[in-house]
């Protein structure tokens, strides 16, 4: 009697669900079709960009906005970079609304430019925030040592600065550099060993970012820059 | 002093009727303790418990601490249950005493508190160069071990370190730009977990020592 149970309950819900679908009751969401800058004024085009410099290329990602809403780019539209050491690279699509390219470039200034038909409808300079190099102990340095970092310092003070170890012998560490004397001294006591102790290769970096700004594009255009260093060494409990 | 307590990590309202110290013996006690040491005091609470839950000592029966040998000081009867008590602050080590009357079994439990130290710093600093603070490293492992500045002219700055160096040097770099001159205070806490050995009953709780100076900072 049991399986006759069983399977009135299963000829039950079947029906159930064969008048459901029969009804329409099992909505299905209409796909989303991203808008497109088609027809869009390249004034009213905003560009949300992100570059960041490890001082041999330029991480390019780039949202396109328009009239509120990200935007695909239309037809022949694209965003193409440039740097006075390196060809003009096309942005390509990452997915619908983001646009990304590597530009191999030491340059700290860069252009982008809109492209329709071919033709540079827009364009803009951008600056990153000072070139420089991070050293870091080429000899391996013991926790309870400590170690100094240097760098090449900016003048330009609103650039905001952190400083980060890792490691997978260290907890993590991270230091706001708030005046840039061109190095900071990791000391005694700052690096905390993770248990069990033992050596490990540690990464420090330096990110030097400049505050978002507004980019002289669309009016809801603006830009985020930094530039970062990482260097290893080897950290010995 | 602005205390944080461990012992109130349990539930302070008293909820139920806390049972009275003469009907639980000493063995089925548990003891939770705080210090918490500055410059001028060593505050000291203490919670007793039972398998149920808060217990109040009975008349006859009283808490005391004793400060490096030192005469007994009562402690007195807080809020939520707990025992407070404010002994000398430069004791490294405080005797607490349970003392019963017979036939429930009296007991000391020993108490080691960071070592009173000093801060060593210059008068004045600026903050476009270093400042370099030293103390005497505690010799026992430290749990907690937090050094901060602070002042009208400069935010908050805290380092959690990892060893007892027994000094360590804010940078320039550390010190965001202003124009100002304040007075700042540096202070050094250290904490230690504490599980002292007693045969008759389960104590445990931290100790904390503040140690703090002042100086004035200039641009």
């Amino acid at each position: 009697m049991r399986g006759a149970g069983f399977l009135a309950r299963v000829a039950v819900l079947a029906a159930a669900s064969l008048a459901a679908a029969a009804c329409g009751t099992e909505e299905t969401a209409a796909p989303y079709e991203v808008p497109s800058t088609d027809g869009i004024a390249f004034e009213s085009i905003s560009l949300v960009v992100t570059a960041t410099s490890n001082g041999e290329a330029v991480l390019l990602t780039v949202y396109v906005m328009a009239e509120d809403s990200g935007r695909q780019l239309a037809g022949s539209d694209r965003i193409v970079a440039q740097a006075a050491d390196a060809q003009p690279v096309q942005l390509a699509e990452l997915d619908t609304l983001a646009y990304v390219a590597l530009l191999p470039t030491r340059e700290t200034t860069f252009e982008l430019a809109l492209l329709r038909d071919g033709k540079p409808e827009a364009r803009v300079a951008i600056d990153l925030p000072d070139a420089f190099a991070l050293q870091v102990p080429e000899e391996a340095v013991r926790l309870s040592d400590g170690f100094e970092v240097s760098w090449e310092p900016t003048e330009i003070a609103t650039d905001v600065q952190l400083l980060n170890v890792l490691g997978t012998c260290v907890q993590p560490l991270v230091r706001r550099i708030e005046q840039d004397t061109g190095g900071y001294a990791i000391q005694a006591g700052d690096l905390v060993a993770v248990e069990p102790a033992a050596p490990c290769t540690g990464e420090v970096s330096l990110g030097r970012s400049r505050p978002k700004a507004p980019l002289a594009l669309g009016p809801e255009s603006y830009l985020d820059v930094a530039q970062i260093r990482t260097a290893r060494l080897e950290l010995a409990p | 002093m602005a205390v944080v307590s461990s012992v109130t990590g349990a539930a302070t309202c008293e909820e139920y009727a806390p049972t009275q110290s003469s009907d639980i013996s000493t063995r089925d006690m548990r003891l939770a303790f705080d210090v918490l040491a500055d410059t001028s005091s060593a505050y000291v609470e203490v919670r007793l418990d039972g398998p149920g839950g808060l217990v109040r000592l009975a008349p006859g029966d009283t808490l005391s601490v004793s400060p490096g040998g030192g005469p007994p000081l009562a402690f007195e009867r807080g809020s939520g249950g707990l025992y407070t008590a404010l002994a000398p602050p430069g004791a490294a080590e405080l005797s607490l005493v349970l003392d019963r009357t017979p036939p429930g079994e009296s007991v000391r439990v020993e108490l080691a508190v960071p070592a009173a130290t000093a801060l060593s710093v210059p008068p004045t600093f600026s903050r476009g160069d270093v400042l370099t603070i030293e103390w005497e490293a505690e010799s026992r492992p430290v749990q907690e071990l937090l050094l901060s500045i602070e002042g009208e002219c400069l935010q908050r700055i805290e380092r959690s370190l990892g060893a007892d160096p027994g000094r360590y040097t804010f940078q320039a770099a550390d010190f965001p730009p202003s124009e100002e001159t304040c007075a700042v205070i540096v202070s050094l806490t250290r904490t230690v977990v504490l599980q002292p050995d007693s045969d008759l009953l389960e104590a445990s709780g931290r100790a904390t020592r503040v140690t703090q100076a002042s100086l004035e900072s200039a641009p």
